[in-house]
């Protein structure tokens, strides 16, 4: 018989390299027609010819649910064995793939070559790699437990590999004859080859499932010892296979617990005394042998013994690898730190007090969280393992930096997950506190600046992955502050902040929290190292709106100058500036006011070349032509309007609008821009001393219109006197203020004549209202005016023409302004009230109080508060007349229970209104009238119970 | 279900109507409010008359002031409601009930007396009537005298 023991361990040295080669998925040199039977799946399945597959368990009538289990495990092959590595979660599901397969598998097939090739597939793209881990780590149930199925498939795939090819060999020696013998004897060999291998890579692979269990399980020990006993057999030189056999001999005493022996064959490997092991350990197999020595000494409680060994393997492994070999030297380093570590643990275990453990412990972090810094690659594992020894509910507070890194790290694989897979939002959120606590924890010992970049920049993204949007936006932003050493962190951080803030955006634009957002990452977008200059239009209109105008230019020149916006950006630029100088409270210097004022000259010619030329391109849609029509327009205005109110040249204002109307008849808003113009040319013919000029302008304007054409525009200038006048107030200029309310007596007074001679009935009737109107804007004329005898003259003028609105005629006149069904009784409140402030600011307080009293008491003008969509705003009438009542009343009554009253009033609206008593308009009146007659009074809080 | 607020009810003339004032009756005020939202403004009262007011023709002597009322206004905001009355802005009748009360107490202590003090509730067009209730009870709950309705705003 060939089946002698010797040939057995002869023919082993070419099963090892059977092995090998079944390992690779490159297709065999042969034809396929000269396979037989189910050696061609093997051949399919290495060339990866997966529709001739298909066809051949469909020839071979295979039930269904058997073809899809082969099929299975054929495309989980390809994925462990492909060219490119798959990822760690493509290698997980192709082994639960197989393991979930392989019995409907093993009962379709009967190739032994086929099933030792997925056993050896199995072994090298899975279990190596975990039972590598259990060696260098040490047990972790939860790797245990996941690597066992997959252990047990492969020892199942080995006992049917060995099945199979004896009982194939054995067939063919029952064949052969002497006629015969040539023609057979290969294939013979071939089989008998094949049972060999199986049954020494299954006792081999026997201390992968040995692994699997815990120490003091007697499955470990059982399969342990049943392998020590079958591989003893190739523990010697004839087989070619002693020294890996010797040392996963030494590996098996250790899994079975018997330190001394597993310390005696390792040791034999480490010295090779006389030569005895051949072929000679290489120096892979010599630093396993002292490795686990380590590792034996201090599973035998050796601590001691296990420190001084492992400093010997140092100094072997610095003398024994070549200084060149510098990837088996890291290697030797990475692993011997593990172990170092390792080590400590367990002195930590062993160690009598708490303050030792907790030292020596310590002390294993601190040389994990150095492995890590210098082995980025073994993250992973790393985490994993200080993941599986994390004490369960530990507050996040209290755990290491390496332990905190670990949490973000498992957090940051649960967010890769992709859409359809479960997420782990538990996982998520513990590594979100994780990172936070790195953060807080910058420049303490074992964390590292780049280990706090990170973790920043993953609270981030976690929250995000979270669905928490703008808190991951302002965490990026946060991130993005610390201005960042790591540029392709910041650069991924910014485009995710701005990614997100579109998203935002898109959900809601007027979110407050969108909005601020929005606010906060453009400068940081457009500014070093990220220069997205073309959001720079957007911010500069935004600081624009935002009243913050000297910002706004410095962003409208950052427009890149290929941008389609860049005439627009001209042109706000040029606004901007003219707007800081409106806005001026005396801060500028004449020399830069200079200099702003020929930035304004150099933009409007620059305007006014390229949005002409714009208005003008054929190739420019109609509509943009109009737009570019309308900044030219807008354009001419700022000229003027800077010509009138900062360079004093009210001249070259009337030029610049000269014939403005007709220039830009149709241009759109033309309507709104004739009366902006209108205004600048009132006011410079006014600036000019030209009143007959400023009247004749407008009259000669209003005989081209017709009555309502007329009205409007005498109703938007007004408007726009209106709003250049709060403006003035709001900014403390006097003059200005002066100016406008002359402006605006002069219309009002030519607005009542043209409406009273106008032949239009529909003009005609408002003439009341702007009789009104006229008395209000001589009462202001009276009011603003700074010379104390030509004030009080005006202000009679004003009182006059008030009372006069109060005769007969006039009466009716306003009672035909009434909307049918209102209340008709009494004259018409407002110039009540005018009458009676008008007496108020000649200090006639006798005469003011009972009007003021009257019309308060009538409810005539009003409540305090007008309801509206924005809240309820404040009504300046009644504001008016109960404040000029009160000091009326103060100045009128000398006596405390006489005035006692009116500080009761006045205390009551401070209660109910709060310190802005009034609004704007009149809460520093009120606050002067205070503290003259209660100035001891406070408010307090309505939320106090 | 008796709601808490007959006690804080004082009348100052009339029928004394404390037993009839419960629940069934504030609704009953609230439908009658239901055909008013939306019409010619005026106050529908409620516990009490409103004073009367408007320009008599004796001239008010120096040092008089107007009684000024106090107003809530209502708002809906989401299933709620917002009472907003000078500086008060309160959702919930707690607040309400507690700002009221603290604003009533430094009126008194400021010298305006609670019988001189009008309360109007004026209601938003599309208010739920039990808000309305939650306000009215804040009003009375907070020791106002004098609480009434005005017609919806919009």
């Amino acid at each position: 018989m060939i089946n002698a023991p010797q040939m057995r361990l002869s023919i082993l040295a070419l099963a090892t390299t059977a092995i090998a080669t079944l390992a690779q998925t490159a297709p065999t040199t042969r034809g396929l027609d000269a396979l037989d039977d189910d050696a061609l799946i093997s051949e399919l399945t290495n060339r990866e010819l997966t529709p001739l597959l298909d066809r051949y368990l469909e020839v071979r009538n295979l039930p269904a649910d058997q073809r899809a289990a082969v099929r299975a495990v054929v495309d989980a092959m390809h994925t462990l064995s492909a060219a490119t590595p798959p990822t760690n979660k493509q290698r997980i599901d192709a082994v639960v793939a197989i393991n979930a397969n392989i019995d409907a598998t093993i009962a379709a097939l009967h190739d032994p070559r086929f099933f030792l090739q997925i056993a050896t597939v199995l072994i090298r793209g899975s279990i190596e790699r975990d039972a590598n881990t259990l060696e260098y780590w040490g047990p972790s149930a939860a790797l245990q437990l996941s690597l066992r199925p997959t252990a047990e498939t492969v020892l199942k795939l080995l006992d049917k590999t060995d099945e199979e090819a004896s009982r194939q060999r054995d067939a063919i020696a029952a064949q052969i004859v002497p006629g015969n013998q040539e023609a057979l004897t290969p294939r013979y060999t071939k089989y008998d080859t094949l049972a060999t291998t199986a049954e020494y890579t299954r006792n081999m692979a026997a201390y992968y499932a040995a692994l699997t269990y815990d120490p003091a399980a007697p499955e470990r020990r059982q399969l342990a010892q049943t392998a020590i006993e079958n591989l003893d057999q190739f523990d010697n030189p004839d087989s070619q296979v002693q020294p890996a056999v010797r040392l996963r001999l030494g590996k098996l005493h250790l899994v079975e617990g018997d330190y001394p022996a597993a310390q005696k064959l390792l040791a034999s490997i480490a010295n090779n005394p006389d030569g005895e092991i051949k072929p000679a350990p290489d120096l892979s197999q010599q630093f396993d042998a002292r490795y686990f020595t380590v590792v034996a000494e201090m599973l035998d409680n050796h601590l001691d013994d296990a420190a001084q060994q492992l400093g010997t393997l140092r100094d072997w492994s610095n003398t024994a690898i070549a200084a060149e070999n510098t990837t088996a030297r890291n290697g030797a380093a990475a692993a011997t730190s593990i172990l170092e570590y390792r080590l400590l643990m367990a002195r930590s275990d062993a160690a009598g007090n708490a303050a030792d453990k907790q030292a020596l412990r310590d002390q294993a972090r601190t040389l994990l969280t150095q492995l890590v810094a210098a082995r980025p690659e073994l993250r992973t594992t790393i985490y994993a393992q200080v993941l599986a020894t994390l004490p369960p509910d530990m507050a996040i507070e209290k755990l290491d930096p390496i332990m905190l890194a670990a949490l973000v790290r498992e957090g940051d694989q649960e967010r890769l997950k992709g859409p359809d897979e479960k997420l782990n939002t538990a996982v998520l959120e513990r590594a979100l506190a994780a990172a936070r606590e790195l953060v807080k924890r910058r420049g303490q010992p074992n964390v590292s600046d780049e280990l706090v970049d990170s973790a920043f920049l993953l609270e981030g993204f976690l929250l995000d992955r979270l669905d928490r949007h703008s808190e991951a936006a302002t965490t990026l932003l946060d991130y993005l502050s610390t201005k960042p050493a790591n540029l392709t962190n910041a650069k991924l951080a910014m485009d995710t902040t701005l990614a997100l803030v579109d998203q935002l955006r898109k959900i809601n634009r007027f979110d407050e929290t969108t909005s601020a957002l929005y606010q906060r990452v453009l400068p940081i977008a457009i500014g070093p190292p990220f220069n997205r200059h073309e959001l720079a239009y957007e911010y500069a209109r935004q600081l624009q709106q935002q009243g913050r105008y000297l910002d706004a230019v410095s962003y409208f020149r950052q427009v890149p100058a290929d941008d389609p916006r860049v005439i627009s950006a001209h042109f706000y630029e040029m606004l901007a500036i003219k707007q800081q100088l409106d806005n001026d409270h005396g801060t500028l210097t004449g020399t830069l006011r200079g200099e702003m004022v020929a930035d304004i000259h150099k933009l409007v010619d620059d305007v006014t070349a390229q949005a002409t030329a714009a208005s003008k391109n054929p190739s420019v849609p109609g509509e943009q032509q109009a737009a570019y029509r309308e900044l030219v327009a807008k354009t001419v205005l700022v000229a003027a309007d800077t010509a009138l109110h900062h360079e004093s040249q009210p001249r070259r204002t009337l030029e610049l609008l000269k014939n403005f109307d007709t220039r830009f008849a149709n241009a759109p808003g033309q309507a709104d821009r004739v009366a902006d113009a209108l205004l600048l040319r009132v006011s410079a013919h006014m600036d000019l001393n030209q009143t007959t000029e400023a009247t004749s302008d407008l009259v000669s304007l209003l005989s081209t219109r017709s009555g309502g054409q007329g009205a409007g525009i005498i109703y938007t200038l007004l408007q726009k006197l209106d709003s250049d006048f709060n403006a003035a107030k709001r900014n403390g200029n006097g003059e200005r203020l002066r100016s406008l309310a002359a402006a605006r007596a002069a219309l009002s007074g030519y607005l009542v004549d043209w409406a009273a001679r106008n032949p239009d009935p529909d003009i005609r009737k408002f003439t009341y209202r702007y009789r009104v109107f006229d008395a209000g804007a001589h009462r202001l004329v009276a009011q603003l005016e700074t010379d104390a005898a030509a004030g009080r003259t005006d202000m009679q003028t004003a009182l006059e023409r008030y009372q006069a609105l109060l005769s007969p005629d006039n009466h009716k006149e306003y009672l035909e302004t009434l909307v049918p069904g209102t209340d008709q009784a009494g004259d018409d409140p407002l110039v009540l009230l005018g009458v009676a402030s008008c007496n108020f600011d000649l200090e006639k307080y006798a005469e003011a109080q009972p009007e003021l009293a009257q019309l308060l008491d009538g409810r005539k003008l009003g409540p305090a508060q007008i309801p509206s969509s924005d809240g309820p705003t404040n009504n300046d009438p009644y504001w008016e007349a109960t404040y000029e009542l009160l000091f009326s009343n103060a100045a009128l009554i000398k006596t405390p229970d006489g005035l006692a009253p009116t500080e009761a009033l006045l205390k009551r609206l401070y209660i109910e209104f709060g310190p802005d008593l009034g609004g704007p308009k009149w809460s520093s009146k009120f606050e002067a009238l205070r503290k003259q007659i209660i100035p001891d009074f406070k408010i307090r809080s309505l939320n106090q119970k | 279900m008796k709601l808490n607020i007959a006690r804080n009810v004082h009348y100052e003339s009339g029928p004394n109507m404390t037993p009839l004032v419960d629940i069934v009756m504030v609704i009953l005020i609230f439908l009658m409010l239901a055909g008013s939202f939306g019409g010619a403004e005026h106050f529908l009262t409620s516990n009490l008359p409103l004073a009367q007011k408007g320009l008599s023709n004796a001239p008010p002597p120096p040092g008089w002031v107007p009684d000024e009322p106090l107003e809530i206004r209502v708002d809906p905001v989401g299933d709620g409601f917002r009472a907003t009355a000078g500086v008060i802005r309160a959702s919930d009748a707690a607040t309400l009930t507690l700002q009221l009360e603290n604003m009533r107490d430094q009126f008194n202590h400021a010298g305006t007396a609670t019988n001189k003090i009008q309360v109007i509730i004026i209601p938003a067009k599309n208010v739920q009537y039990d808000h309305l209730i939650k306000v009215y009870e804040s009003a009375l709950n907070a020791k106002f005298e004098k609480v009434a309705f005005a017609t919806a705003h919009d």
